[in-house]
């Protein structure tokens, strides 16, 4: 990253013409290496594309299966319209047997269960997911809806407890929690009200939200409950009882302490799924290099980004393009009920 | 937090909003007057809030590897 300006040179000051403009004095400095940089990257990021084709060609091959790779950071509403669109036109000759490489941070939980019934009728013979690194939150119900379900020794799979992401605009902050964290606060001003502390459980009421509001985060719980004992019990659990089924759901909405908690393999054969398969040969060998490609591009356009804000005087790059660096090391959780 | 010292990165996003109408989340994630992802993410819901945005999530790239983007529009 050498070349870049220092954050604290592009602080923003106003100007006596009451328009914003950054101090962009050191800016100005040409830097020689950037557009030779730029044109490496595009070459890069081409000739990881290539790559990403050719291994999907040959993932194909080994399962002689049609596959789709389904890399995304946020499932949203529109997202099935895309999916569906590529299914229907790049699937007409699906015989019932579709692989889906997923990673993916969660989302919305009514979009991917759309989604998963979507994948169902293409594969409606036998659908089988594979998970390189991850499939955390609504990627996880993705995940439950198939006939099959592949992990690499370090993928993981995610809690469902629904995210409630809301900004605060009286303290001009971003709250994250989930209805679990709610039982616990209702909790907490119980027992300051049993113990005495009155004006201190009286304080913490008042800076609770609207009680409709709390009961509808509250009950937000049950939808993911639901769609998951839907899908785990009419394909990957078709053999387990409704309530064997029902227990496996509960675990993943209520018991986790946190909703970045680790799912692995093990963990997952522990709670009841024991049908998950390790991957491991050729298929995993595939899959990681998919994955890290995916990656590897993915931190070249948000290095591109980054120089051709440097280089464009008003901050901001003129066409769009993917990528803020490796999403994944972030969790964004992220089920917008609110 | 919206702090003192990310007002001054508050009002540069929401001022190129404004003037262009929308932005996608990796524009103002990829600028370099961010140290820290929970900055950008803080402006970003910020202005979800302040500015009543629609936000639209678009496709990128095509089949084999699709890729979407999350853009922010100012609502009419």
């Amino acid at each position: 990253m050498s070349g870049l300006i220092p954050v604290e040179d592009l602080f923003i000051n106003r100007s006596e013409s009451g328009t914003w403009q950054k101090d962009i004095s050191d800016s100005k400095k040409e830097v020689p290496d950037t557009r030779e940089r730029t044109v490496i990257i595009d070459d890069e990021i081409k000739a990881l594309e290539k790559q990403i084709e050719k291994d999907i060609e040959r993932f194909r091959d080994l399962r002689k299966n049609h596959c789709l790779p389904f890399f995304i950071d946020t499932i949203e509403f529109e997202v099935v319209d895309d999916i569906f669109d590529a299914l229907r036109e790049n699937y007409k000759d699906c015989d019932g047997k579709l692989d889906v490489i997923i990673d993916s941070s969660g989302g919305d939980i009514h979009a991917a269960y759309n989604l998963a019934m979507l994948f169902r009728k293409y594969g409606y013979k036998e659908l089988s997911f594979f998970v390189p690194r991850w499939a955390k939150s609504a990627a996880t119900l993705i995940v439950c809806s198939g006939d099959n379900l592949y992990m690499s020794p370090v993928a993981e799979l995610g809690p469902l407890d629904p995210q409630i992401n809301q900004f605060n605009p009286l303290e001009r902050r971003l709250e994250d929690f989930s209805p679990l964290h709610l039982g616990a606060t209702l909790e907490l001003i119980r027992n300051e009200f049993k113990a005495g502390n009155k004006d201190l459980a009286n304080g913490l009421l008042q800076r609770l939200q609207f009680p409709l509001t709390l009961g509808y985060i509250i009950k937000s719980k049950e939808v993911s409950q639901n769609y998951m004992c839907k899908l785990l019990g009419s394909r990957l659990l078709k053999n387990l009882t409704p309530n064997e089924i029902k227990s496996i759901a509960d675990k993943f909405t209520e018991s986790y302490p946190d909703h970045s908690y680790c799912i692995t393999t093990s963990e997952l054969n522990e709670i009841g799924i024991d049908v998950v398969k390790e991957l491991e040969g050729p298929e995993l060998d595939i899959i990681w290099n998919i994955y890290k490609s995916h990656a590897k591009k993915q931190d070249l356009q948000y290095e591109k980004n980054l120089l051709e804000n440097n280089k464009n005087p008003d901050g901001f790059r003129k066409t769009g393009s993917s990528g803020n660096g490796n999403k994944r090391r972030k969790h964004i959780r992220k089920w917008e009920i609110l | 937090m919206i702090q003192d010292n990310y007002q001054d990165k508050y009002v540069y996003v929401m001022d190129v909003l404004a003037k262009r109408g929308e932005i996608s989340e990796e524009e103002i994630r990829s600028l370099p007057i961010f140290t820290n992802k929970l900055e950008s993410r803080a402006i970003i819901e910020a202005l979800k809030h302040d500015f009543n945005l629609k936000i639209v999530t678009k496709k990128i790239s095509e089949w084999p590897m699709l890729e979407w983007q999350k853009v922010f529009r100012i609502s009419p």
